[in-house]
């Protein structure tokens, strides 16, 4: 590592496309197979692990299809007891651990934090790409035990003692357990190498309350990760070691609890809803501030909010525990939070509102997407608050009405922000435009199949249908929501068709995009699209929040680092001062090599 | 712009670079400490309170976190004052940073005294053993 004081100047002078092609040689990523797997770069693996994640979108969209088909008769035969347990369980598995995390923090935070931050590389970039494979193989193991018919059949959650060795024989609940570390694990280096990047490796200038939203956002999250993941690691490592050594944390029988799975769980499981929710979030607030052509409103509030979130996000989880018979106190305390939860997101929605409200509204298709969110996820939030109460929270446990709940939190807060973002960002990933037709029909397509399903469960809710069951009897006159529930789904596929057909139309033959078409100030915008491979000819500086919009354009750069190596800058994680220059690692086998071995280590221990 | 320039000006001030004054840190954290302590020992404590009788625990409990936040609100505040007047919340020197904290710290310190006061009122009126 060359420890030096990088100089802050002005070289536009300099022979640029010389200095270009050295750093392009310097920076590119080897090719062919052997290179594909060496590669560490951010804009690569943040497209793997979105691509990826996408994949295993499609497929829990097509468990959920099943589901929905299996349901839209009385007795229908469609699927037995137990293929059905192990659909909606590797569903939910699928949706959260291979899809919604993956996607919302892992691919949009690794592609775009070191762009934001004017870095040219994540932090730790072997640890990135080891995270990746891991979260791959975490995912084969997953899927391959549904190919086998030894599938999770036990929930998302895989409660005990349902997921203890006595009701639960054979490796289904192994396998879920083992998936859980491995994609754990996974988001734990993800957020580390996020974390670092953030605090490091921005821009001079950037002081921290400079910060994107989108940064202090990913920041929060990383830390969550960082103190969330572990509870359920130790609650599925437990759960494996009750099953496989004969251990007996969760056996009352013999002294252990079976609460304290529940407790561990849902320490980890309420914050992964803000782990969800707030990626999408960001993506709100960025193309918000962008449309409306005027800074965000409230940057403070909001930055108050997302780590007050963050905070009062560990302290919630009880309420998903109200029907197990708590003491009346806890009761009151974790209604008490779980209501005080809702303040800074509402918040959050006011400084969006207010910032829309102020703004020269650009109505594009990102922002359609964005509307999409506000209407979704408000309802998703009033439900919330329904459910935060004890008595209501009672009534309607395990029915459709908290199904439909969560997917409008879910899909609301997650889904709807990740086509924004994708539509916002597609031309920066790709070089080229989406079409804004199409996207259209894959809103409105989504929008209306969407609500069909999921505002209908919760009157199925409310009549009284439970989670979880295959079928139920023609008695219970629960047929013609199931229909208009089924029906949806036609409606979000189409959608989802429509918008697979705008990605491969756009990649072939979309407008080619310039490098900032929306007229963003991020700093992401400040290159070529799709970036080169070393990101930033010169590291940038910053003279303000709002880069792009603010810094005049002979804004000094940061020169003095070399050419003929990998080096990048590494700053004070307060103010950004330059603090010292670092050599990235480079493209690397390792990273691949690792994960297959620690992958071959957690299945042969869940093997035993 | 003079970026190392105005960094090199300011480091005769009071505020290091990459530095936060202890008033700031207390400030940043005494929101989260008093919330978290408010919630933790009353948990931890009910049932002792309850079975022996002696409410004013749970009472004392809250007094004291809301004062812990409190006094939180009062260093932040005491050192956005001591900033220069020409600070802003976006600007690019320390100062500037730190003016950003102190917000920062003020807004979690009274936004949590807010939330630890709305907690204990139900102590005061209602039984909570109840």
């Amino acid at each position: 590592m060359a420890i030096a004081e990088p100089i802050i100047g002005n070289d536009r002078d300099t022979g640029q496309s010389e200095f270009a092609q050295r750093l392009a040689r310097t920076w590119c990523q080897p090719r062919g197979l052997w290179g594909w797997f060496s590669n560490t770069h951010h804009t690569d693996i943040g497209i793997r692990f979105m691509v990826t994640a996408f994949i295993f979108f499609l497929l829990g969209g097509v468990l959920a299809a099943m589901i929905r088909l299996q349901l839209i008769r009385p007795e229908n035969s469609v699927m037995g007891p137990d293929l059905y347990n192990q659909v909606f369980s590797m569903h939910g598995s699928t949706m959260i651990f291979l899809f919604a995390v993956p996607m919302m923090f892992q691919g949009f935070g690794v592609y775009l934090v070191p762009l934001m931050c004017g870095a040219r590389n994540i932090a730790f970039p072997r640890l990135n790409a080891f995270s990746y494979y891991l979260y791959v193989a975490g995912a084969l193991v997953l899927w391959g035990g549904l190919l086998t018919n030894t599938g999770p059949d036990v929930g998302w959650f895989a409660y005990v003692p349902l997921s203890g060795p006595n009701y639960s024989p054979g490796h289904r609940a192994d396998i879920w357990s083992q998936m859980i570390t491995f994609t754990e694990v996974s988001a734990l280096g993800v957020a580390i190498c996020i974390a670092t990047t953030i605090l490091r490796h921005r821009a001079p200038g950037m002081t921290l309350n400079r910060m994107p939203i989108l940064l202090w956002e990913k920041l929060v999250i990383s830390i969550m990760v960082i103190f969330a993941m572990p509870a359920v690691m130790v609650a599925s490592g437990l759960l494996l070691l009750d099953r496989l050594v004969g251990t007996h944390f969760f056996n009352p029988a013999e002294g252990g609890d079976v609460l304290l799975y529940q407790h561990l769980f849902w320490f980890f499981g309420h914050p992964e809803v803000y782990i969800i929710f707030l990626p999408g979030a960001s993506i709100i607030s960025t193309l918000v501030e962008c449309f409306s052509r005027r800074r965000i409103f409230g940057y403070a509030p909001i930055v108050v909010s997302v780590v007050a979130t963050g905070f009062i996000g560990f302290g919630v989880w009880v309420h998903h525990m109200f029907a197990t018979g708590l003491p009346q106190l806890s009761e009151s305390f974790f209604t008490a939070a779980s209501l005080m939860i809702v303040i800074p997101t509402g918040v959050q929605f006011f400084c969006w509102m207010a910032t829309l409200w102020n703004g020269r509204l650009q109505f594009r298709l990102p922002m359609l997407w964005c509307f999409g969110f506000f209407f979704v996820f408000l309802i998703g939030g009033l439900s919330g608050v329904m459910l935060a109460s004890v008595p209501v929270d009672l009534q309607v446990h395990d029915s459709y009405f908290v199904v439909a709940h969560f997917h409008y939190v879910l899909i609301g807060g997650a889904l709807f922000p990740m086509f924004a973002g994708i539509y916002f960002w597609l031309p920066k990933i790709v070089g080229r435009m989406a079409d804004e037709k199409l996207g259209k029909w894959h809103f409105w397509l989504f929008f209306i199949g969407f609500n069909m399903t999921f505002f209908t469960l919760h009157f199925l809710g409310l009549r009284g249908m439970p989670r979880r069951v295959y079928t139920y009897g023609p008695d219970m006159h629960w047929q013609w929501l199931n229909v208009l529930a089924s029906c949806g789904v036609v409606f979000m596929t189409a959608g989802i068709l429509v918008f697979l057909a705008n990605v491969v139309r756009s990649r072939q033959v979309g407008a080619i995009a310039e490098n900032n078409p929306w007229g963003d100030a991020g700093l992401e915008w400040g290159m070529s699209s799709p970036p080169p491979p070393y990101n930033f000819l010169h590291i940038p500086t910053v003279g303000g929040r709002d880069p792009l919009w603010d810094d005049p354009p002979d804004q000094p750069v940061v020169v003095g680092l070399r050419d003929d190596i990998r080096e990048t800058l590494v700053t004070h994680s307060l103010d950004a001062d330059p603090q010292h220059k670092d050599e990235d690692p480079g493209p690397s086998i390792w990273p691949f090599l690792t994960a297959i071995t620690v992958s071959a280590a957690f299945v042969g221990s869940s093997s035993l | 712009m003079d970026l190392l320039g105005k960094h090199m000006a300011d480091s005769g001030r009071t505020i290091e670079a990459g530095k936060t004054p202890l008033g700031l840190w207390w400030s940043l954290i005494a929101g989260f400490l008093a919330l978290g302590l408010d919630l933790g020992l009353s948990y931890m404590l009910e049932q002792h309170s309850c079975s022996t009788g002696h409410y004013y625990v749970l009472h004392v409990i809250g007094v004291v976190c809301f004062l812990i936040a409190l006094s939180g609100f009062g260093t932040g505040l005491v050192e956005f004052r001591r900033f220069p007047g020409e600070t802003s919340e976006e600007g690019g020197s320390r100062f500037d940073r730190a003016h950003f904290q102190a917000v920062l710290g003020m807004a979690f310190c009274l936004s949590f005294s807010i939330v630890i006061v709305a907690g204990s009122i139900p102590h005061w009126i209602l039984s909570p053993c109840e």
